[in-house]
């Protein structure tokens, strides 16, 4: 409860910061999404059952962000599936999931996952995009590599102080 | 063996899963009151992306100035010292000013269509990663926006409203591939339609493949019946290239659109029914085609010397 309660308006913010600045930046080829960065990274450092929960109720804030155009739960159900999914991973790699680096690819790799599984899904339930996953996909991960390095610090220890452990132990 | 602790979180997933589909599958049956929802997330993120505009937009705005200036690094180091405050109010001078030039612009086009409509601001953009290409604009019902009304700028059509709450509403850009409007072209008054494809250049079908189409002919909105989801007259865009192939039912060309989408600050929302089409009258003037140097040789015949003269000669 205190992990939901700590990640949702940070959640809030990250969204509200990719509507109000992230996306109206012209960055070449496609903007970074800050908002799935901080979702997944969160995820990866999240026991999975936490991460699912957590991937669903970011999901479901995509969703109903005023700004989007898609079906309603969509975005729960993938990144329900891809949270989990990363939670595991970082389950394994406990002793290195703190790394940068590690940090980094898990969260470029799961991106592109989710963006594969969104766009699958698409498709199979016959919802319309307004751009093809590959106009969106290799700006998004390029931004993402980039980026998710200096947000690393940030979301580990935040993400650490709502599990209520000392970043130094995590 | 899975752990029961594993169990339950598979368990749990699978659990979260299948809420999500049946959200889906109500959403896809229409059951779902999505814009009531997202009216209310966009409530609940207004504040905070107030604030962040707060911030984003005068250093934006420095960003743009410093980078329009063109002087050596330390002239404008000596300007920022000495005239800091002064450089601020000419930046906010400026970037009102750019506002106020789109403002008129947009308000010109549309007392010329003698469009009823709503002046707004674009406060937000919708990501890359949301599969699709909006805008927020600062304008809502208070003010007398409704779904399916057209967006447009001073150089043109930009869009049509797909969701509004009490003080916002979204707006699809016609870039986004989902998006479809009637044109009609200039002049011949050939109809067709135009659909986004996710790139700065638009598609165009036109339904009679013997229509003559070159590179350089322009659009303008067709309208639809009570002038929503779109007024008419509202320019589109210019062919840029034509799709020689024969033997098919359609002609397709390509079309690059009047309005630079990536810029947009001051839009407007045409909120009444058009009840005079302005038919061509909104077009840009047209571009005078570059003369081409011709080249004139005058050839005067030389006479030839005649056989009696040469005679006399000799």
């Amino acid at each position: 409860m205190r992990k939901t309660i700590f990640f949702l308006p940070i959640a809030l913010v990250a969204l509200a910061l990719q509507n109000a600045v992230v996306a109206r930046i012209p960055f070449p080829f496609a903007d970074p999404s800050i908002f799935l960065i901080i979702v997944l990274a969160w995820a990866f450092l999240e026991d999975p059952e936490f991460a699912a929960l957590q991937g669903f109720i970011s999901g479901l804030l995509l969703d109903l962000n005023p700004l989007s155009v898609g079906l309603i739960g969509h975005w729960a159900f993938v990144l329900a599936a891809v949270c989990y999914g990363t939670s595991e991973m970082g389950v394994q790699l406990r002793s290195s999931r703190r790394a940068p680096l590690t940090l980094t690819v898990t969260v470029t790799g799961a991106l592109l996952i989710s963006l594969m599984l969104f766009a699958i899904t698409s498709w199979l339930i016959s919802a319309e995009q307004g751009l093809s996953f590959s106009q969106t996909t290799p700006g998004v991960l390029l931004w993402s590599a980039l980026i998710t390095p200096l947000l690393s610090p940030l979301i580990i220890r935040m993400s650490y102080f709502a599990q209520g452990i000392g970043t130094r132990n995590g | 063996m899975a752990t029961p602790d594993k169990s339950r979180s598979r368990f749990f997933l699978i659990a979260l899963l299948v809420t999500a589909l049946i959200i889906v599958t109500l959403d896809l049956r229409g059951s779902v009151p999505g814009q009531t929802f997202r009216g209310i997330t966009n409530t609940v993120l207004a504040p905070f992306q107030s604030f962040f505009r707060f911030f984003y937009d005068p250093i934006s705005n420095f960003i743009s100035e410093a980078s329009n200036l063109g002087r050596s690094a330390d002239k404008i180091n000596e300007l920022e010292e000495r005239n800091a405050k002064l450089e601020e109010e000419l930046s906010r001078f400026k970037v009102a000013k750019r506002e106020l030039e789109q403002l008129k612009d947009v308000l010109d086009l549309a007392a010329a269509g003698r469009y009823m409509s709503v002046p707004a601001r674009v406060i937000a953009a919708g990501s890359a990663a949301g599969f699709s290409r909006t805008i927020e604009l600062d304008v809502g019902t208070r003010d007398g926006v409704a779904t399916d009304m057209t967006v447009i700028s001073g150089a043109g059509l930009v869009g049509r409203v797909i969701s509004v709450s009490e003080n916002t509403s979204i707006a699809l850009l016609l870039d986004d591939e989902t998006f479809k409007a009637g044109i009609r072209m200039e002049a011949s008054g050939i109809l067709g339609v135009i659909s986004g494809t996710g790139n700065s250049q638009l598609s165009l079908t036109l339904f009679d493949s013997s229509s003559e189409l070159s590179a350089g002919n322009r659009m303008v909105a067709r309208g639809s019946s009570d002038s929503r989801p779109f007024v008419p007259g509202v320019p589109v865009g210019t062919i840029t290239s034509v799709d020689q192939n024969s033997g098919t039912l359609t002609k397709t060309a390509l079309v690059k659109p009047f309005v630079n989408l990536n810029s947009l600050e001051v839009v407007a929302v045409v909120t009444g029914k058009v009840r005079v089409n302005p038919r061509d009258s909104l077009l840009p003037p047209a571009p005078k085609p570059t003369p081409t140097p011709t080249v004139t040789v005058y050839i005067t015949p030389t006479p030839e010397p005649s056989p009696t003269q040469s005679k006399k000669v000799n």
